[in-house]
This record gives C-alpha cells, sequence and structure tokens, in this order.
C-alpha cells in the first residue's frame, strides 16, 4: 500500500528519487552521487511523498503537518550530511509553514531497492475531520 | 474469518514469544496503535538465517528470514492482545534486511513477511512499508522487521464487528467520559 492511516496518522511507504516511474538518481552518495545530487534526490523522494500523501487524504489541506520523516541514505562512510534533507524542509515548510516542521532522521543504509541512493518515508497528521 | 482461525487453516503454528535481547519491552500501545519493537528471525531460543543477503543468502532464504520474522511478529501481537483477532490492520511496517556491498533486492526480501500477513490477515494485512538494506544488524541476522498494527475497538472479544464510519464509537467515548 502506498499509505494507510490509523490512530489520526498517515503512514506513507518509503518512496524513491523517481520522477515520472523512472528513477532520477542512481548509486551510493559520496561515490556516484554528490551532495548536491543527494539533497536534490531526498527532496524528490519526499515530493513523491507528499502526492502519496495527498492521493490518500484526497487533498493536502486535510493534512496538519508532517511529524516525521525518515530518510534512508546509501551513503560511503562520512558521506552522509546532516543537510543532506535541507531541500526536503523547504518543501515542508512551504507545505505546511515554518512553525509546523518534521522531526527528521537520517540513517545510513547499504543498499536500497534498484539501488537508489535515498528513501524517505513521511508519517503526517490527519486533519480531525478525517480522523478514524 | 477471523486471523486465528486462518492461522489454523494455514497450519502455521507461531513461534514461542521471542525474548527481549536487552533491555527492552516487545511492544508498547498507545491509542489504538500497537507499536512493535523491531523483531529476528527467531525460533526456539535461536537466531536462524544469519548472515548477508547478496554473500551469504539467497533471495528466496531471506524471504523465508523475512516469514519467520512475521512470525515472531504475530506471536508478540497475541501476546499484546490476548488474540491475532483483535487486529483491524497491518499498518506500517520497516523492514530492515543485512545486505553485502551492491544487493538492491530487499523490496523482494521483505515479500515474504508482507505475503504471510496477507495470508493471515486478507486485505487487512496489506501495509504502508520501507524495505532497506543495512551494512549490520544485530547478531548478524539477516531481516530485522517493525510493525505498527491497529487495534479494533472494544474488549477482548474475539469478533471484531466491522466499524461503520466512527458511528458505533460515539457512545463508548461518551461511556469512557463518565467513568
Amino acid at each position: 500500500m502506498p499509505a494507510v492511516a490509523a490512530g489520526g496518522l498517515l503512514f506513507v511507504s518509503g518512496q524513491d528519487p523517481e520522477r515520472r516511474g523512472r528513477l532520477a538518481y542512481r548509486g551510493r552518495v559520496g561515490r556516484e552521487v554528490n551532495p548536491a545530487q543527494a539533497r536534490a534526490a531526498v527532496r524528490l523522494a519526499t515530493l513523491n511523498a507528499l502526492a502519496v500523501a495527498r492521493a490518500a487524504a484526497g487533498s493536502l489541506r486535510r493534512l496538519r503537518r508532517c511529524v516525521t520523516l525518515t530518510a534512508f541514505v546509501d551513503a560511503s562512510p562520512g558521506a552522509l550530511d546532516r543537510d543532506v534533507a535541507t531541500g526536503a524542509l523547504t518543501l515542508l515548510r512551504q507545505a505546511f509553514g515554518a512553525e509546523k516542521l518534521p522531526i527528521v532522521s537520517l540513517r545510513p543504509a547499504r543498499g536500497l531497492a534498484g539501488s537508489m541512493p535515498v528513501e524517505v518515508e513521511l508519517v503526517l497528521e490527519l486533519d480531525r475531520a478525517r480522523r478514524r | 474469518m477471523g486471523a486465528e482461525a486462518r492461522l489454523k487453516e494455514l497450519g502455521i503454528e507461531l513461534p514461542e514469544v521471542p525474548k527481549p535481547l536487552a533491555n527492552y519491552v516487545r511492544s508498547v500501545r498507545v491509542g489504538n496503535l500497537l507499536f512493535l519493537a523491531g523483531h529476528g528471525p527467531q525460533q526456539d531460543g535461536r537466531m536462524m538465517h544469519i548472515g548477508k543477503l547478496g554473500r551469504d543468502l539467497t533471495l528466496e532464504e531471506g524471504a523465508r528470514a523475512a516469514r519467520l520474522v512475521g512470525l515472531n511478529l504475530l506471536a508478540s501481537t497475541r501476546e499484546a492482545l490476548g488474540t491475532l483477532d483483535r487486529v483491524k490492520r497491518v499498518v506500517k511496517v520497516l523492514g530492515m534486511v543485512n545486505s553485502a556491498d551492491g544487493f538492491s533486492d530487499q523490496p523482494k526480501v521483505m515479500n515474504g513477511f508482507s505475503d504471510l500477513m496477507v495470508e493471515v490477515f486478507g486485505d487487512a494485512g496489506r501495509h504502508a512499508r520501507s524495505a532497506v538494506g543495512m551494512a549490520e544488524l544485530p547478531m548478524g541476522i539477516s531481516v530485522e522487521i517493525e510493525m505498527i498494527v491497529e487495534v479494533a475497538d472494544g474488549g477482548g472479544t474475539r469478533k471484531a464487528k466491522p466499524t461503520r464510519k466512527g458511528a458505533s464509537r460515539r457512545p463508548r467515548r461518551a461511556a469512557r467520559r463518565r467513568r
């Protein structure tokens, strides 16, 4: 399932940095993928996660905020920059406001589906009217 | 058919409830969500399927490991709720696959787990999921999985009524407030 709602929260499956069904980035951060591309990849995966969340909730307005953003990053030792989610956070600020930023977890991964460099999962809070 | 009846029909016997490996609990319930700790492929008190995908284990073995982790998670879920029939649905799953360099079929490994959940819970077993590769896992296990399940409203009765979108909840809420 792309997303599941429960307990007032919407859990979005890990999303890929893909555009029109094709991975836009491949490889390991610090090897094939440079820091700027890694940031762009996390932003793109987050954008895809937002699209999934919107489809599941019906509208972005039915989502109060993003609660957590977890970015799994396939990075060489020492190549996991703490600002890798900067672009994604800018996106979430634009979507929900500066006072509603999520907590962010960056997790080193070793190998992700299709050799993509990052995978992003979100937990969002549903508007009260949408709670079940 | 309830999940317990389906388990019986499938001839699946759950392993004994796995013991935590350190100072933590197997699950925590908040509201109608039950959060389960990361579980491993444990059987008879031993971790099975040790090793990395893409080096020590085939895809099939990895999928079997993921299925065994699923059985352990079901055992802990049953322990927490009394019966699996109280599971309304599987919500969210994080699968961590111990991966050698270059292995990128983590989703196929995790399908061993996801297929089990659909076998046991039907449509309610379908879930949101992330499947990622890890450089190491505790004790060299091949798969570790965390799970969140939604618990059906009501007490420990075996038959969970299908909710009519909130209609049946209001009286219960009122009753709780009176207490």
